[in-house]
């Protein structure tokens, strides 16, 4: 673990050094990268002038509303870079040189470091997240990490039917087309048809669980259990994905 | 006049042949509005029910693809590789040529998005002057889109990276066009000064075509915005092409 760690810093702040050389790209980037920031926070606000969420204060639906936009720029920051480049290596080929490599192949191709400006506007959702601040926040931010835990566990399932069936790019963005799901709380889905409560509830709770805890909110216990066999789940099921198609990808090229 | 059809069916070739990119694209072009959809149902409304907008999002999840243009990314493609330069010097005008490349890939998207539209039509009737209208509609949002792209797509050759333009582009006609929420959930003073801008009708004008409502003024505005920016289209190229011709001398 300390090799992996030592490997992870090495390799972000050779990144965040090179961003920061560059003042007149990085402008520019996070003129783009805070437009996204700014379309949720807009859209979201519109919402709660037209639409009440029971048993949900203003100040508690925007915790959760800022812990999505938090969630989503770490997700941008440590994980979206991997998952780009790791589909494009596996069609190119270039993915052997993960394999020859005495570290995980998973660890390396997907824990590449993101554009400074993801980090920038992660930390701007922090800033604005300091009103909900409680002595839970070392909790918040455990629960934050096992929540980008089980989202990159998601896209490592996704990225692996790229070894088995081609470049299939639209992977790479999938597990991002759900997140409308992380800004509402769960407790809105428990009325919904099953069918629908399955896949947005556990998604959900990646964000509401974090801010309940920040916010010591009484959600009911049951919402943990869910949250826990998710994150148990998931990364049962991406280890088997992720070791089944370098077993395919391997055997391709033997 | 042949060169840009020769252009048009090669492309509709190659995307009809590769279709799962186009399918791909439709099918998670509905996962955002459904999600929402979701969230607002189980929510108390101040004024309509979400109920009322799943027309109104269905209908943006199947027209918006056959219309929304990305050109922007092929512009900064060509100009990152040096690419460019062997479309401008060929006897082709660049904004012609992407036209109809473009034109071809909408067309594709038309042909497999029908069907469902169709089903729709089916489900709400309209009359037949609406589809006529909503044939005006798709064309005057088709040339609005591609030229807000295009315009977009021409800061490459000032700007490093072409997804800054793009993102911006993007969450202009996605948040002010409609299509992530409609404009009636809008501050009604902001929503009758967007009427005055182009992006409702690179948006959502063929969505609110088909769900009959009444919009004289909405494409008399949208006719005259798909003309009026034909004009920085014309100064901007002029200069872009101008600046990169300089730098490779």
């Amino acid at each position: 673990m300390p090799k992996l760690l030592k490997i992870l810093l090495r390799i972000h702040l050779a990144r965040l050094g090179k961003d920061f050389y560059y003042p007149h790209a990085l402008i520019p980037a996070l003129i783009g990268g805070s437009c996204y920031f700014l379309l949720h926070l807009i859209s979201f606000a519109f919402v709660l002038t037209k639409f009440t969420f029971p048993d949900w204060t203003p100040f508690q639906l925007w915790t959760v509303f800022f812990t999505f936009e938090i969630f989503t720029y770490a997700a941008f920051y440590f994980l979206y870079t991997g998952m780009y480049r790791t589909v494009e290596d596996i069609s190119t080929g270039h993915f052997d040189f993960f394999l020859t490599k005495p570290v995980s192949s998973r660890f390396l191709s997907f824990f590449r470091a993101g554009s400074a400006h993801n980090l920038l506007l992660f930390l701007l959702g922090f800033f604005l997240i300091l009103p909900s601040l409680t002595p839970a926040l070392p909790l918040y931010l455990l629960t934050l990490i096992s929540s980008l835990w089980v989202f990159h566990s998601l896209s490592v399932i996704l990225i692996s039917l790229n070894f088995k069936f081609g470049p299939i790019r639209q992977t790479i963005g999938l597990p991002f087309e759900f997140q409308e799901t992380l800004k509402y709380p769960s407790t809105l889905y428990h009325r919904l048809h099953p069918l629908f409560r399955v896949i947005l509830l556990p998604l959900s709770l990646l964000t509401t669980l974090p801010a309940t805890v920040l916010l010591l909110y009484p959600l009911s216990s049951g919402y943990f259990v869910i949250y826990f066999l998710t994150l148990i789940a998931i990364s049962v099921i991406s280890h088997l994905a992720w070791h089944s198609g370098l077993r395919h990808y391997s055997s391709a090229s033997s | 006049m042949l060169k840009y059809w020769r252009v048009f069916t090669t492309v509709f070739s190659y995307h009809s042949a590769y279709r799962g990119e186009v399918i791909a694209n439709l099918a998670t072009g509905f996962l955002t509005p459904l999600f929402l959809l979701a969230a607002l149902s189980q929510a108390l409304p101040h004024g309509p029910p979400a109920s009322q907008l799943l027309p109104y999002y269905l209908l943006i999840s199947l027209t918006y693809p056959i219309f929304k243009s990305d050109i922007e990314v092929e512009i900064g493609q060509l100009t990152a590789s040096g690419n460019i330069a062997l479309l401008l010097t060929k006897p082709v005008r660049l904004y012609h040529y992407l036209l109809f490349k473009q034109a071809s890939y909408k067309l594709t998207t038309l042909l497999f998005v029908s069907p469902f539209i169709l089903l729709y039509l089916l489900g709400s009737p309209v009359p037949l002057s609406r589809l006529i209208t909503s044939i005006l509609a798709l064309t005057v949002s088709f040339l609005i889109s591609f030229n807000l792209s295009y315009l977009a797509g021409l800061a490459t050759f000032w700007l490093e990276e072409i997804w800054v333009a793009h993102n911006l582009k993007d969450v202009f006609i996605s948040l002010l066009g409609g299509i992530i929420l409609p404009l009636s959930l809008f501050p009604s003073s902001l929503a009758k000064f967007l009427r005055f801008t182009p992006f409702p009708y690179a948006g959502s004008l063929l969505a609110q075509n088909l769900l009959s409502r009444s919009l004289t003024l909405d494409f008399a505005l949208g006719i005259a915005w798909s003309l009026l920016l034909f004009i920085p289209i014309y100064f901007l190229e002029k200069r872009a092409i101008n600046k990169y011709s300089y730098v490779a001398h």
